[in-house]
């Protein structure tokens, strides 16, 4: 039960935005999310002896990938899953590119949310909402070159903790 | 390709760092397939990445695990319903009585549903339920769907106020909990606070420059936002508490406050005494005085993680608790050694009457509900 947890936590964040790219509400994604636990739970499911994390990853995955096709099918056409995404039979390509996706945002978010407070505000405004460098300097009141000398910092940081959390990953497949 | 390998050749393309060689790497991945075009352009596009961060950041896995916890109890079909509901509400009730009585001696002179007659309706316990004084003065109810200034519920329970950047104003707003209920704010810096029952927060309008400060009453946990140029200052009566960034308890019920310090780094200033805490510590107000309690920080924050917890705690406290979750008033026979100590912990989502069926099952007295009221008698 422990390790069920363990995964659970680490993982129910990215599982509710995969699920929730395919059913639009987030509490129906929430709910998809903790109802295939229950089951990989309730069935014993050997999760528990997968050490690979990377195949625990995919797993993860593909039974939140059913659960959302099960629900489609039992709620037929009443539901904005039919109406705002037509294609129903989703192939491995898509699975494929999906896990390629949310994984990359994940790790994105894990990243910045680690970077120092300041670092971290510059690299949001000047990253994510894409201002520009004497936008944000006004908008938290520093200097223009101390908002370059962040971004700078913020992005050597990023890199170096991205490529740390992936090959952390790495040296778990060999 | 490994997806990994993908994942962060597409991050450094972002960060607009990719060196030739993985430059190249990342086209002849996108020449690959056209689902692959469509992956990057997708990641590219701000709008996805904005979604998915707020989802990341709404998630509550703890909040998802226990529900996933409830819907999986083993004993759920197995066991009969007395045992079924003692089993679900009770995660581990130790007993220590100081008096040397041993549970498995209860468990054997006294069938456990024997003296169970419950003539009254069950209380449910304490609910998500807040009133909301604006700075203008119109009071509101809090419910998900309220639609208030600058206020916006968020998932039942919780509410984000945001401030006005505009305006000038320079009111104070009150989040009020009432008895028997819970209630979390979200201030504009990104402080988290979350009121006990029959609690308050005030906090203005607007911010000052150069500091952020909170008045409560009752118990409150917050999680400051870190902001060294504007300390946070919580105020109950004499008492100061001034953070940069961190995670505290402040109970405020009673005169003899506490203050329980979970990250982080506090300056408590109460009348002359100051005193600086460190993680871990728990402070009293102790009448001019400023004393340090040895009680574990797990019992000053198991409100914040739902549950009732007791560490060498007498009936009185106990009975104090029960009050303040589910309403109730509580009469204890005069007779009743208040000496005995109890330790333990049970889901503070538990029923009433389940919570009086362990109580019962676990000490040798008598928890009997009528109407509203609870009266602990010798068994």
């Amino acid at each position: 039960m422990e390790r069920f947890e363990v995964i659970f936590k680490e993982y129910y964040s990215r599982l509710v935005y995969y699920a929730k790219t395919k059913v639009i509400d987030t509490e129906v994604a929430e709910d998809i999310v903790q109802d295939a636990f229950v089951q990989l739970i309730n069935n014993k499911s050997d999760i528990n002896n997968v050490a690979n994390p990377i195949a625990i990853r995919n797993f993860l995955y593909t039974s939140i990938r059913y659960a959302v096709l099960n629900r489609a099918r039992r709620l037929k056409v009443h539901d904005n899953y039919l109406t705002l995404t037509p294609q129903i039979e989703i192939d491995d390509t898509d699975l494929e590119q999906d896990i390629i996706k949310v994984e990359t945002y994940y790790r994105l978010h894990q990243a910045i949310n680690s970077l120092p407070h300041v670092c971290q505000k510059v690299v949001r405004y000047g990253y994510l909402e894409e201002l520009s460098n004497s936008e944000i300097a006004e908008k938290l009141g520093i200097a223009l070159e101390t908002v370059k000398s962040h971004k700078k910092r913020g992005v050597k940081l990023l890199l170096e903790r991205m490529i740390f959390l992936i090959s952390a990953l790495l040296l778990h497949l060999f | 390709m490994e997806r990994n390998r993908i994942t962060n050749l597409i991050l450094k393309h972002q960060l607009s760092s990719l060196t030739d060689e993985e430059l190249d790497e990342l086209m002849s991945w996108l020449r690959e397939k056209p689902e692959n075009e469509r992956v990057f352009s997708d990641i590219c596009n701000n709008k996805e990445l904005t979604e998915a961060f707020s989802t990341f950041n709404q998630a509550n896995p703890d909040e998802a695990w226990d529900r996933v916890l409830a819907n999986t109890t083993p004993a759920a079909t197995r066991i009969p319903y007395y045992r079924h509901t003692a089993a679900a509400v009770l995660v581990a009730f130790l007993l220590i009585c100081s008096g040397g009585y041993y549970l498995w001696q209860k468990q054997h002179t006294n069938s456990p549903t024997a003296n169970q007659t419950f003539t009254t309706l069950d209380l449910a316990p304490a609910k998500t339920e807040a009133r909301l004084i604006t700075a203008d003065g119109a009071e509101h109810n809090l419910h998900p769907a309220a639609d208030i200034n600058g206020f916006t519920p968020l998932t039942e329970g919780s509410l984000q106020y945001t401030e006005d950047e505009e305006e000038n104003t320079t009111g104070l707003n009150t989040l009020i909990t009432p008895e028997a209920a819970v209630y979390t704010i979200f201030l504009p810096d990104g402080t988290k606070a979350m009121l006990n029952a029959s609690s308050s927060l005030e906090f203005p309008s607007k911010f000052a420059n150069n500091q952020r400060e909170v008045k409560i009453t009752g118990e409150v946990y917050f999680e400051v936002t870190s902001n060294p140029s504007r300390p946070f200052i919580v105020q109950s009566g004499d008492l100061k508490i001034k953070v940069l960034g961190t995670k505290f308890n402040i109970n405020a019920y009673k005169r003899n406050k506490r203050i329980a310090l979970v990250e982080g780094k506090v300056q408590v200033e109460h009348l002359a005494k100051s005193q600086t805490m460190f993680p871990n510590d728990i402070l009293i107000t102790r009448g001019d005085d400023l004393i340090k309690s040895s009680k574990s920080i797990d019992r000053e924050l198991s409100w914040v993680d739902d549950l009732f917890f007791f560490e060498k705690d007498d009936l009185h406290h106990i009975s104090e608790q029960l009050k303040l979750w589910y309403g109730v008033e509580i009469e204890i026979a005069p007779n009743i050694n208040q000496n005995v100590l109890y330790s333990g912990k049970i889901s503070r989502q538990a029923m009433l009457t389940d919570v009086l069926d362990i109580l019962n099952y676990l000490t040798n007295l008598k928890f009997k509900l009528n109407e509203k009221k609870i009266t602990i008698t010798m068994n």
